[in-house]
């Protein structure tokens, strides 16, 4: 809270104050004149209309508004916008029109339309425990990255330092990015001077090992691939003040394109698009959840820390680089400044170099990208021969690179057809790649260049993908003036925004669909047979003479033994050629028929000869990586794929495996790059392949496993080197003859082998076929084999991990706290392209989506708590949000806003403001930020200041006492020394003594204190059990209330105090004859026009009291609620998309005493949060609600709940509150987007028009730990019993 | 009764006769004070808060109107209509409590804006020291009491006339009693404007 001061100052002088107070006033004044002439408008024509009036809130829209009332329409519109429950509305929309979609019957399925835009919230400087809390600069210190490249191969070592600055054990997990094609053969790990070499182990298992060391206390480190450009390094029990240094080391073969050699080292991960619905809750520290799509989506979404903010880590890179003879002619690193340190020289030739990046402590944000040429235009071809004991796989290794032909011009121009895609997503809109050029523009470029460069005989289409699949023409069109110009300007057209749906169009543009395999999209006949008749279109190949008539009936030939109904309203041509049938595949009658609407004449003559070709033009930024590549592999017989990638961090591993897959070449646009040599290499690429329909064939000499195969190897389209991997099991000689055809015709070229019975070097051959054959398997995701591999080879892989434990020591001490090491946010990346969009649609779409990521990740498990993790942990999770990503300029936060840009990054979740729950304006600490020890202590000042004596304190212009700071606890200071400020001193003490272990964070049990949540005395609870319970009939007709009263005190025997002293004594009362209970006989009694002083209906010492607000509050009281359990039970059962402590909150704000709040304006209540614990000060009827609305939540929950009080639950307008699990639809883990239909699903159904958060006035309704809490009539009560019983509605 | 009262009374009564002019008028007495009593802020933030108020005191007075044929004693009108302030912004306070807790992020990006230098307010653009004093200025006035707040609302409302603001004080107040309120209304502000800023230097802020 920042309005406390540890220090007292001078107050404000009088004349300041005056001229502020009068500015302030002012301000009113003038806002409150502008505002008249409408509202009297408004007034006037309600008057004149009669009509019940809309809703205020959209009242505000009278037209010529002043420059203010746009304003005020503006933040009414985006009050509107910012509403939860809008975004409900909208998801309510979504509901109504895919209903028929989502029930029957509710299943994954339902959700499956909604795709997951990643969002990270907010920068993330340091570590955070597994409670998801924030405990301060991360565990990894240091990276160091060295590189040895020599000839063909390159090998680097990752260093990584870990370090624990605190005074407790940590377990520390970091997510970074390696080279994919690299094969990590070596993990080591060095505490002190012993060093621990890493063993492959099967995952699983590997993970098992580490675990089990981890808790029994040794120290353990675990490498775990995620993908193959993707790996996670967790280290266990790092000791206080212990360094530990995991060493990474991976060996790959160079990559070059027509003389340029490049090495590639990844430096962070850029955050992903993860498609697919969410399985389960979010892991803290990352920003997505996993999804039916991509299961390990929290495992490749570690959270970036802000632009603004450093992750707290660096990395430093030596290259050490030796041609082994060709002299290298130009060096260029370019996305680094480096310095050169060492140079060799081989006569004039320049043939070694060493060099550092220039700056010692880079920060990880962007790939390292080194790019040299060697003089010569040929390759140096290399064969090199291993033999080793691998078990399955012993014997002869061998490695291969060889000169491809010079490229020769293709004479004869083939027929083309080109089909260009572009990523138009958020994140391609959001990286920058130079100033005011994102890659979205730069997409754009190449795509309207690589139309330019099409020759005449090509024939063209553009799609564009992001949630969403724009085509530019049904089908590809000739390569045209007019045709270019059309696609081009569709192509400028294009918006950024969205998700990265990839595998659509990656159908699409192979034109797939995603049943069938034809290449033009187009299903066969019996693939038709085969699929579901539910009313789909579908467009199927068949051979004319395979629609048959017979008699009056067409039917459609599946085979020689089955016939398809066919329903004929387009006209067959009648030439006997192939044809292309449009229409629906439905039931009719119980019968399946295709009722065709069109059918055109497919021209299949050209399709030998015709090229296809696709251009695929992204960043990659996706998670699925694994079913795109299957897509394209099989899906591309009849096209080929080339992809072009662009950002600083592109997904170099999709995009390579994309175009091997389809086989074409992948090209990077990185920034600085021309744009149009890459687009040439492209047309020159697609012109004139250098060697295409390669074959190997070996003579002489027994070889298998050839990777990557015998017949099936990739076009060559650069003047690049063949690589080879294989085994060979007879030593011996022999010849390779390459096979394969140039733009001049056909090649070939033999040569000698020579395969050594006996050759120990050049291990690396082996590692790199296993490699090789771990990628091939991958695609098919053959476990067995890669598992098999990765433990003989002694190779990480997806399904084989690292794992090292130091067993010579043991550490001691508890628990160690997991510490999530975050990474950077990729340079030139823009938090604001990766979500947001700029069509309406899709705005309202990520609206809808945005509720699932907005809210912080919270903790998953329970929390464990040792002493030590309490201490360190944020003292209150009800603190604010985190702060937002700061935007780069105006135009942005416009456009952002507008887009729903807030909602999206709206991660905060946090409640209101500073240390209290409501928040305090002025104080907005966020989450992410550690709770200090200076900002503990101002929560606990503040709760002692609040709760005792708060007229008294120094700080709040009281002249009593004043706090001040010690080692431990604040400590209390009178001011002056009279017997007041000896009371509330000693008062105030002894609240600090008394709730010490809480204040010091030693306390984690309610056992700790008597008196832990409202205790009830039995005479009041027999009161209470009548005022509820017993029923009375009666009425009265214009009686004083006091004589009401007496009545009811005769007629129930119920003694019922007036200590109504605001109240007016003399109200006459009037009340028709019903049978009530005695509370709501007596509500309605006291019943009164004037809301300043409507009085309460409270038991005290077993007495009915019929008080006011003034008495009540005097009878305050702090009571302290342990909400520990509960707070648990909604991490592990919960939705994982609230804080449960602000849930907690939330509820008590709705439902017991919303207006009482002081921190919502109210009079009565206040809430403060230390950890686990509420310091709630109330009337006994609020603590005996709250008591009571736990004891409920508990019981839902299933946790042991013993009814200390009595009540029923009903909210502030007197409904009954019931709390409903959704276990029974839903599982007990229900996802975000299931409650989010359900809350729908009530809400537009039932009490439409009633609920609060929607402009009613009825009904309330909240969620807590996959419970939803709700308020409102026993009517709508069954309704919803029965609406949850039974979604669809089906038995009604 | 003072003059204001008999006002406002009439003027209810004459406003439920359909006299158009007669709750301008009763707008005019009252929107001012009631868009004061609504500025107290809510977590959504003080930035908006002005904007925020003006929709609440809209929403304060168009139900009044329509409700006006419930108001038993036309007398009451002022502290009838604080009522419905109070209620209207409880209400309000709860929803941007809600939206703060589902979207606080966002709310905290027009903060982080708005902190960048300036704010846009009625298309004007602020000086951001002012904009800052003034928006201490009513984190202050949200810490006083009910009726300290509202005596000095009334107070610098009713062109610094202490009678009139005196007779508008729900309660009876004696005119020393009603200083007196004032003065200790005004210390307290002092006292907090200045631990404000002092504490301003001192505490990082998030954004």
């Amino acid at each position: 809270m920042t309005h406390r001061n540890d220090q007292s100052d001078q107050p404000m002088d009088q004349d300041t104050l005056d001229h502020l107070l009068r500015q302030w006033h002012e301000q009113n004044r003038s806002t409150a004149a502008a505002s008249r002439d409408k509202l009297l408008a408004r007034v006037a024509k309600e008057k004149t209309s009669h009509a019940p009036s809309p809703p205020f809130q959209q009242a505000q829209h009278a037209s010529g508004e002043s420059a203010g009332n746009v304003m005020l329409v503006k933040l009414a519109l985006w009050r509107m916008i910012m509403h939860r429950y809008t975004r409900v509305a909208a998801s309510l929309l979504l509901v109504f029109t895919v209903l028929a979609l989502l029930f029957p019957p509710v299943t994954q399925q339902s959700v499956a339309q909604s795709g997951v835009v990643m969002l990270p919230d907010g920068g993330r400087l340091d570590a955070f425990d597994a409670k998801g809390n924030h405990i301060g600069p991360c565990p990894l210190r240091h990276t160091d990255v060295d590189v040895s490249i020599a000839g063909h191969f390159s090998r680097t070592t990752v260093t990584q330092q870990y370090h624990n600055p605190y005074d407790f054990k940590v377990e520390a997990v970091y997510t970074f990015p390696l080279g994919h094609n690299g094969a990590v053969d070596r993990m080591t790990m060095t505490i002190g001077d012993r060093v621990i070499e890493g063993e492959v182990k099967e995952r699983e298992l590997a993970r098992q090992t580490y675990e089990a060391a981890r808790d029994q206390g040794y120290v353990a480190s675990l490498l775990e691939q995620e993908r193959p450009n993707i790996f996670t390094q967790s280290v266990a029990n790092i000791e206080p003040g212990a360094e530990i240094t995991i060493e990474i080391s991976y060996v790959e073969v160079l990559e070059s394109v027509d003389g340029e050699y490049t090495f590639v080292f990844p430096m962070v991960v850029a955050p992903r698009y993860i498609p697919g619905s969410p399985l389960g809750p979010q892991e803290p520290g990352t920003f997505a959840q996993d999804t039916d799509q991509v299961d390990d989506a929290s495992r490749v979404t570690p959270m970036p820390a802000k632009p603004d903010v450093r992750a707290g880590h660096d990395i430093a890179v030596r290259v050490r680089l030796e041609t082994g003879g060709p002299g290298i002619a130009a060096i260029n690193s370019g996305q680094h400044d480096v310095v050169q340190f060492a140079e060799r020289h081989d006569g004039e030739k320049l043939t070694g170099i060493s060099l550092a990046l220039k700056a010692e402590t880079e920060i990880p944000n962007r790939d390292f990208i080194l790019s040299w040429k060697q003089q010569g235009d040929g390759i140096e071809e290399a064969i090199f021969t291993h033999t080793g004991e691998y078990g399955d796989y012993s014997g002869g290794f061998f490695t291969m690179i060889l000169q491809p032909p010079h490229r020769v011009s293709d004479e004869q121009a083939r027929p083309r057809e080109l089909i260009f895609v572009m990523d138009n997503s958020g994140s391609m809109r959001g990286a920058r790649l130079d100033q005011g050029y994102s890659a979205l523009d730069a997409a754009k470029e190449v795509i309207n260049k690589a139309i330019d460069t099409m020759r005449p005989n090509d024939r063209f289409n553009v799609i564009s993908f992001n949630n969403t699949l724009a085509t530019l023409w049904d089908e590809p069109r000739p390569n045209t003036p007019e045709n270019r110009a059309i696609a081009q300007r569709f192509v400028d057209q294009r918006q950024g925004g969205g998700g990265t749906e990839m595998a659509n169009a990656v159908f699409a543009a192979l034109g797939a669909n995603q049943f069938g395999q034809d290449g033009r999209g187009l299903l066969t006949a019996e693939q038709l047979a085969n699929l579901p008749a539910d009313g789909r279109r579908v467009s199927v190949r068949a051979h004319q003479t395979d629609v048959v008539q017979e008699q009056f009936r067409h039917q459609l030939r599946v085979n020689d033994e089955q016939l398809i109904d066919v329903h004929l309203i387009a006209q067959i041509p009648l030439v006997a050629r192939h044809l292309q049938l449009d229409g629906r595949w439905m039931t009719r009658a119980g019968r399946r028929v295709f009722m065709i609407d069109r059918a055109s004449v497919l021209d299949d003559t050209d399709d030998d000869e015709l090229m296809r070709i696709v251009l695929f033009v992204t960043d990659g930024l996706v998670g699925n990586d694994e079913a795109i590549i299957r897509a394209v592999r099989d899906h591309s017989q009849q096209s080929r794929m080339f992809t072009i990638g662009m950002s600083r961090s592109p997904n170099r591993y999709l995009l390579d495996k994309m175009a091997e897959a389809g086989r074409g070449a992948a090209d990077y646009v990185l920034p600085g790059d021309d744009v149009s040599p890459i687009v040439q290499r492209f047309a020159d690429r697609i012109a004139t392949p250098v060697l295409t329909d390669i074959s190997l064939s070996f003579d002489g000499v027994e070889v298998v496993d050839v990777m990557p195969g015998l017949d099936r190897l990739p076009d060559l389209f650069d003047f690049s080197p063949l690589v080879i991997h294989g085994r060979y099991t007879d030593p011996g000689s022999g010849s390779l003859t390459i096979r394969g055809r140039t733009g001049a015709g056909p090649y070939q070229r033999t040569l000698d082998l020579e395969f050594p019975a006996d050759q120990r070097d050049h291990d690396v051959s082996a590692t790199l076929w296993a490699r090789a054959n771990i990628d091939q398997r991958m695609i098919d995701d053959d476990k067995q084999t890669i598992i098999a591999l990765g433990e003989q080879f002694q190779i990480m892989s997806k399904y084989t991990s690292f794992v090292a434990v130091e067993k010579q020591r043991k550490t001691i001490d508890g628990e160690s706290v997991l510490v999530r090491v975050p990474i950077e946010f990729p340079e030139g990346m823009a938090w604001e392209g990766v979500f947001g969009s700029d069509r309406g649609n899709d705005a309202l779409v990520d609206s809808v989506r945005g509720i699932r990521h907005s809210p912080p990740p919270p903790p998953r498990s329970a929390p464990s708590a040792p002493g030590r993790q309490s201490r360190s942990a944020a003292a209150t999770q009800l603190t604010p949000p985190p702060s937002s990503p700061s935007f780069g300029s105006s135009s942005d936060e416009e456009r952002a806003r507008d887009q729903g840009y807030g909602f999206a990054a709206g991660g905060g979740g946090g409640g209101g403001g500073g240390g209290g729950l409501f928040g305090e304006p002025g104080q907005e600490r966020s989450r992410e930020e550690p709770m200090s020890k200076r900002e503990r202590r101002l929560v606990i000042s503040d709760i002692v200041t609040d709760l005792v004596a708060p007229n008294a304190w120094q700080e709040f212009g009281g002249d009593l006492v004043t706090m001040q700071r010690s080692d431990g606890l604040p400590k209390v200071h009178r001011v002056t020394d009279s017997a007041e400020a000896r009371d509330v001193a000693n008062r105030a003490t002894e609240f600090l003594d008394r709730y010490e272990p809480i204040f010091s964070g030693t306390a984690l049990h309610s056992d700790a204190f008597k008196g832990v949540g409202y205790e009830e005395s039995p005479e009041n609870l027999a009161t209470l059990t009548a005022l509820h319970e017993q029923t009375i009939k009666i009425g009265f007709d214009a009686v004083p209330l006091e004589r009401a009263i007496g009545i009811l005190q005769d007629e129930t025997g119920l003694e019922i105090k007036m200590d109504w002293r605001d109240g007016p004594r003399t109200h006459i009362v009037t009340l028709p004859k019903a049978t009530r209970t005695i509370v709501v006989t007596l509500n309605a009694l006291v019943e009164t026009q004037d809301p300043f002083s409507k009085p309460m209906i409270v038991v005290r010492d077993g007495t009915i009291v019929i008080t006011g607000d003034e008495a009540a509050r005097r009878e305050a009281h702090v009571v302290v609620y342990d909400i520990r359990d509960l707070i648990a039970a909604a991490m592990s059962r919960g939705s994982a998309r609230f804080e449960p402590k602000d849930q907690i909150v939330g509820l008590l704000s709705e439902l017991v005493d919303p207006y009482g709040w002081r921190e919502m304006g109210g009079e009565t209540g206040s809430v403060h949060a230390l950890d686990h614990w509420l310091f709630i000060e109330n009337t006994t009827e609020i603590h005996r609600a709250i008591e009571h609305l736990f004891t409920q939540l508990r019981a839902a929950l299933g946790l042991a709940a013993e009814q200390r009080v009595y009540g029923r639950a009903i909210d502030d307008g007197g409904l009954p509150v019931r709390i409903y699990t959704l276990d029974a639809i839903l599982g007990d883990k229900p996802s975000s987007e299931a409650i989010d239909q359900v809350i729908g699903m009530i809400m537009s159904r039932v009490d439409t028009n009633g609920w609060r958060d929607h402009g009613g006035d009825v009904s309330t309704m909240l969620e807590f730990a996959s419970l939803l809490v709700i308020a409102t009539t026993p009517e709508n009560h069954s309704a919803i019993d029965e609406l949850l019983r039974d979604p669809t509605g089906q038995r009604r | 009764m003072s003059d204001v009262m008999h006002d406002d009374a009439s003027d209810v009564k004459r406003a439920l006769a359909g006299e158009a002019d007669a709750f301008a008028r009763l707008y005019d007495r009252h929107a001012a004070v009631v868009l004061s009593l609504c500025r107290r802020s809510i977590p959504s933030g003080v930035r908006s808060g002005l904007a925020e108020a003006d929709d609440a005191m809209q929403e304060t007075m168009i139900r009044a109107f329509r409700s006006l044929d419930q108001l038993d004693e036309p007398d009451h009108f002022r502290r009838w209509v604080y009522g419905i302030a109070r209620n209207v912004c409880a209400e309000r306070r709860r929803a941007a409590m809600r939206r703060n807790k589902h979207e606080g992020d966002a709310m905290k990006a027009a903060h982080a804006m708005s902190d960048a230098g300036h704010i846009h307010r009625n298309g004007q653009i602020d000086h951001a020291d002012d904009v800052e004093q003034l928006d201490r200025l009513g984190e202050a006035i949200d810490r006083l009491d009910e009726d300290e707040r509202l005596a000095i609302h009334l107070f610098y409302l009713q062109e610094g006339s202490a009678a009139a603001a005196m007779n508008a004080m729900p309660g009876t107040l004696s005119r020393s009693g009603f200083y007196k309120l004032l003065s200790r209304a005004r210390e307290k502000l002092a006292a907090l404007m200045q631990s404000d800023s002092s504490q301003d230097a001192t505490s990082e802020r998030a954004v």
